[in-house]
């Protein structure tokens, strides 16, 4: 097995644009595309705090099952794709509002109730463009 | 820092190289359901609208096998009354509520918070898997 060990990995003719080959070798993709620029899991009781994460900065309370998840390095624009889920049974809400290329918010609902409310277990990914 | 740079990167046979307990994802969108607009993706080619909150999302390189991940989320603006109540995978307008995913795409449905399907301008998903 040949092993390349570097700290870095920048394209050759455009340095946002490295090629890998797919796992069946028929096909090519950007390795960049494919790679989560944002990922979260928090607990979003009382004062929501952050178990791991990438590229977060912070995260807003703004009240039960309503947060704002705040990137550290921005994104391209705000045509990404967010997926997220949480314990029990809380359901996830894109809010279009604030899905900005700096922050996204979410909301969390009872699926019962269908009122927002906090949980302990939050997650979140996000797939895209960096700025 | 050492930086090496490569347009290309593959296993020594040719075939595709390991990423040290890291994988990426295969493919990716930000769809609005309401107008069939893809805002951005990976690996998508034109999704089929298969009716009010269905959608066949189609792959533009197909996958190795059907065993893929996908994750899912959808919403609107805060001031909409309708929200989504649960984004149903692999359920398509047939009536099926269990449409296995193939290599070339895959069906979900988003359903409102009065239990009906229902299109919405957020719908997004991420897949992982292995690439044909």
């Amino acid at each position: 097995m040949s092993e390349i060990i570097t700290n870095k990995l920048t394209g050759k003719t455009a340095a946002g644009n490295v090629t890998i080959t797919s796992e069946g070798g028929s096909a090519t993709m950007q390795l960049q595309q494919g790679l989560i620029k944002m990922w979260v899991m928090f607990n979003g009781s009382s004062a929501p705090t952050t178990a791991d994460s990438l590229n977060v900065g912070s995260l807003t309370d703004n009240g039960s099952g309503d947060y704002v998840i705040n990137r550290t390095n921005a994104m391209n624009n705000a045509n990404y794709s967010t997926s997220s889920m949480c314990d029990e049974n809380g359901v996830v809400f894109i809010v279009a509002g604030t899905y900005s290329t700096t922050a996204n918010e979410i909301h969390v609902k009872d699926s019962n109730s269908q009122s927002k409310n906090d949980y302990d277990r939050i997650g979140v990914h996000v797939a895209g463009d960096l700025a | 820092m050492s930086t090496l740079k490569a347009d290309t990167i593959q296993n020594t046979s040719g075939g595709a190289a390991t990423l040290t307990k890291q994988a990426a994802l295969k493919a990716h969108i930000q769809l609005d359901q309401e107008t069939g607009t893809i805002a951005d993706s990976l690996n998508q080619s034109a999704i089929t609208d298969d009716s009010d909150g269905s959608t066949r999302f189609n792959y533009t390189n197909n996958m190795a096998d059907a065993n893929y991940s996908v994750t899912a989320s959808a919403g609107n603006v805060d001031t909409n009354t309708t929200w989504i109540r649960n984004v149903i995978l692999f359920s398509d307008n047939s009536g099926s509520y269990k449409n296995a995913p193939t290599t070339s795409n895959f069906y979900m449905q988003c359903l409102d918070n009065a239990g009906n399907l229902d299109d919405f301008p957020y719908v997004c998903h991420q897949v992982a898997g292995d690439l044909a």
